[in-house]
């Protein structure tokens, strides 16, 4: 496999895509349109995980769920017609984005509030560690960080007695 | 004394050429300094008072003093004692068989043990008698002529004192003291109670002048003569009295030495007796077979009592001295019998090493003396001496050897040492109080000198057997140099009688391990400033050692580290175990001595919970006198085992701690960033879920018939 390449497993990938595309073009226009905000999502995540572009696009595609229903179910169903007519309409549109920037904010504001509940644990934590490590010094002696090399009984090697 | 060789290694004979009588007036300045202590009032047993301000000469000695004494019962009657010196190991063990004669020609024991001075707390061995001496038959025992008629000396001294030598035989007791200065009146006159002194506050021997000595006993330090046998006794009693009968002193104003080359020369009887002195032939018969200076052709007690039955025994004839055909030239004098050059040859070692390196010496032997066994042993000699190479003290060593090889049954002597083989126990005990000659008795038991003395012995004949296991295992204590061992431990072991010369315990004047304890518990008693650092030390570990090895033996390993902690535990393990196996009640004062002193043992646990916990159960038991419970407390293996996992745990969850803590710490050094990956992981899920609750319920409203356009 060639480096920078798709490989022939991105080719087959890009072949049943497109031809699933051709066949189900109706469907393929109302998502192509729906999850543009998803497409936006992905592009701003730089992250690895891509966890806002997944958080947008599960909430986009639930936003695109009603419309593509609609598609699916309309007098003459999956129409590349009906598609445009769905898409045209502000609603659409509306409600959508709506869904779609509400998982922006799910994203935004459950990240938000996860860090700092944990950063709180983390300050509370490091007090705890130097505590306890007092609390060990004091009971065992402060040979017990390991710093000094200790003989077989646990004592340092230099010590006279 | 006449063998004490100065540290220059020149003989005292030559320098001192006095009178025995000269030098009997003389005390030691050992003893004077040790006697010096003597003053006020010592209490014995709590029933006999002595009063050490009332010295009676008469019944003294060079080195031990006779003391009135005085019952503190309603009789109140007058006593005598003897109190020893340190230095001069007693026969303690003794005294109760001894106490158990009853013979009238010996002096009556009523008590041996330990007196005290209430006011200074000094302590020392005396021994009680009766007071029933009456007058000394003389006042000096050299150069006395007693010029009494035989017949008298006959009835008067020797059938009593023969009486009285049986009934110690018969007790395994060596009188040792037999001399005209220790025989008294009995406060009769005519002589018609004559009694022996006291012979138990000296090692055997001491105290006689060389003339009432055997040759090989003279010759030795006075110190270092050993037990000797009831031959020896014999020996001393022939002497004596052919001092009572003899009209003139053929050895007057002679020097020791004189009188010891005379003996070598011409014998005791010719030493003794002069030539116009004319006995009757029974008396010449006794004197000659009691006097006899090879001690295997000497009468025994069984030999006397024969004779004494009425059956005449002529003395075998003691053989031939054996005698150089050619003199041997030697330090401008000229010697024609080797004992006398084995003499001569430690006052002058350079020259000796000169006569026998040049092989003058050994031409000697084989050519005038002819003896090949002394040939043989001359040869064996100078392999001993070249045993430990030739550096320093190869000369000592050699000359050692060559002296034993011309004269084997002589003492063994090394550099300022002049010793019979059983003297080594109580010269070493002397020294060790003195602090003198102590290196050189561990030379002595280091190397070869003692192993060729009993080979040469063995050779001639001699039942060595004891001496070999003694002295082999000397030299294994004196390879150990640990604490318990090394020399101190050859003291111990070779004197039953001498008593623990720890400078820490000394003066209690301990001689076994109860008494040990029980001077521990005064030592305890004393204020904190006033106890010593530590309470056992190399001393008290051999003494107790020998005594009883289950108290210390066991022990010996902790009490010679170099970790405190161990010998303190060692330390309280030791009196713990003479507490138990002796059964000794309560020992407050020393249980909280030793509540305080095993401070090092609670460092050694790393918990400090632990720590406090065992502090609390030792103040416990710290009042209640008992050493094994407060051992108890301390000597907990699994305690200690638990300790030292547990702080290995806690080390590692210390450094857990320490590996989160940094971890947490870089995480945080740009706090903005901390949890937002799990924050975006939360928010995905809840994303997800609630996308799927919007699907799932979109979908249901759309079967249900609702439409959103």
């Amino acid at each position: 496999m060639s480096k920078g390449g798709m490989g022939w497993r991105g080719y087959l990938f890009s072949i049943v895509g497109l031809t699933c595309m051709v066949l189900f073009m109706a469907t393929s226009i109302v998502l192509t349109f729906g999850m543009l905000p998803t497409l936006a999502a992905n592009l701003i995540d730089k992250s690895i995980q891509k966890s806002r572009a997944i958080s947008v696009g599960m909430m986009n595609f639930a936003g695109c769920m009603p419309f593509l229903l609609e598609l699916w179910l309309s007098p003459s169903p999956n129409s590349i017609d009906t598609a445009l007519n769905i898409i045209i309409q502000p609603k659409t549109g509306i409600i959508i984005y709506t869904i779609a920037a509400a998982g922006y904010a799910i994203e935004a504001a459950v990240t938000g509030m996860v860090a700092t509940v944990m950063q709180q644990r983390a300050f509370g934590r490091l007090k705890e560690i130097e505590t306890r490590r007092k609390d060990l010094i004091q009971r065992w002696d402060e040979y017990v960080d390991g710093e000094t090399p200790l003989d077989d009984f646990g004592f340092p090697k230099h010590r006279e007695d | 004394m006449v063998t004490t060789l100065d540290k220059a290694g020149q003989s005292m004979i030559d320098q001192v050429p006095g009178s025995v009588e000269e030098q009997e007036q003389e005390n030691s300045p050992d003893v004077v300094s040790s006697q010096a202590l003597l003053r006020g009032r010592m209490v014995f047993n709590d029933v006999i008072e002595i009063d050490l301000g009332k010295r009676l000469p008469q019944y003294s000695n060079n080195y031990v003093g006779a003391y009135a004494a005085k019952s503190l019962g309603s009789d109140g009657r007058d006593l005598l004692a003897f109190v020893c010196e340190p230095q001069y190991t007693p026969r303690n063990r003794q005294g109760p068989a001894y106490a158990g004669i009853s013979n009238p020609s010996l002096l009556r024991l009523i008590g041996s043990g330990i007196g005290r001075i209430a006011d200074t707390g000094v302590s020392r061995f005396v021994f009680i008698y009766e007071n029933a001496l009456g007058k000394a038959i003389t006042d000096k025992n050299v150069g006395f002529c007693g010029a009494m008629k035989s017949e008298k000396v006959m009835e008067k001294f020797v059938l009593p004192l023969i009486g009285a030598l049986k009934d110690l035989r018969d007790n395994d007791i060596v009188h040792g003291a037999i001399r005209p200065t220790n025989m008294f009146d009995g406060g009769k006159d005519n002589y018609d109670h004559v009694i022996l002194g006291d012979c138990l506050s000296l090692p055997p021997s001491m105290a006689q002048p060389v003339l009432l000595e055997p040759v090989d006993r003279a010759m030795a330090s006075p110190t270092g003569r050993g037990v000797g046998t009831n031959q020896d006794d014999l020996y001393s009693l022939g002497v004596s009295i052919a001092l009572l009968v003899r009209t003139r002193d053929p050895m007057r104003a002679k020097s020791d030495a004189d009188i010891i080359q005379n003996k070598m020369a011409y014998g005791t009887y010719a030493t003794v007796l002069a030539p116009e002195d004319h006995l009757p032939g029974a008396m010449v018969e006794l004197l000659r077979g009691l006097m006899m200076d090879d001690r295997r052709m000497r009468w025994t007690l069984d030999d006397v009592l024969t004779w004494m039955d009425g059956r005449r025994l002529s003395p075998k004839q003691s053989p031939k001295k054996l005698k150089a055909a050619r003199p041997l030239p030697f330090n401008s004098k000229t010697y024609t019998m080797p004992a006398l050059l084995a003499r001569d040859i430690f006052g002058r070692v350079q020259e000796a090493v000169s006569l026998i390196e040049s092989g003058e010496l050994e031409q000697w032997i084989k050519r005038s003396l002819d003896d090949d066994l002394m040939l043989i042993r001359f040869e064996s000699g100078l392999r001993s001496a070249e045993d430990q190479g030739r550096s320093a003290s190869y000369w000592d060593r050699l000359v050692s050897r060559i002296g034993l090889c011309l004269d084997p049954e002589g003492p063994i002597r090394y550099k300022t040492l002049s010793l019979t083989g059983e003297g080594v126990a109580t010269a070493l005990a002397e020294a060790f109080v003195t602090k003198k000659d102590l290196p050189v008795y561990a030379e002595v038991f280091n190397g070869s000198l003692l192993s060729y003395w009993m080979a040469t012995l063995t050779d001639l004949n001699h039942d060595m057997a004891n001496f070999v296991t003694r002295f082999d295992a000397c030299r294994n204590y004196i390879k150990q140099p640990g604490p318990g061992l090394g020399l101190e431990r050859i003291l111990y072991f070779l004197n039953a009688d001498v008593h623990c010369l720890s400078p820490i315990i000394e003066r209690y004047y301990v001689r076994t391990p109860e008494e040990f304890l029980l001077a521990a518990e005064q030592i305890a008693s004393m204020s904190p400033d006033m106890r010593p650092q530590k309470l056992l030390d190399r001393h008290s570990m051999a003494f107790l050692c020998v005594k009883d090895r289950k108290v210390c033996e066991p022990f010996l390993f902790d009490l010679g580290a170099n970790e405190s902690y161990k010998y303190t535990l060692g330390t309280l393990q030791t009196l713990a175990s003479i507490q138990r196996y002796y059964r000794i009640p309560m020992l407050k004062n020393l249980t909280q001595w030793m509540a305080d002193f095993i401070e090092p043992v609670f460092s050694r646990f790393h918990d400090a919970e632990v720590r406090r916990e065992l502090r609390r159960k030792v103040a416990e038991v710290r009042d209640k006198g008992d050493l094994g419970k407060l051992l108890s407390v301390l000597d907990n293996a699994e305690l200690l085992r638990n300790d030292l996992l547990n702080f290995r745990r806690a080390m590692r969850e210390y450094r857990g701690l320490v590996a989160e803590q940094n971890d947490l710490a870089v995480r945080l050094k740009d706090a903005r960033y901390y949890g937002r990956r799990e924050g975006r992981e939360t928010s995905v899920v809840l994303s997800g879920m609630i996308a799927t609750l919007l699907i799932v319920g979109v979908i249901i409203l759309y079967l249900n018939g609702a439409r959103i356009l």
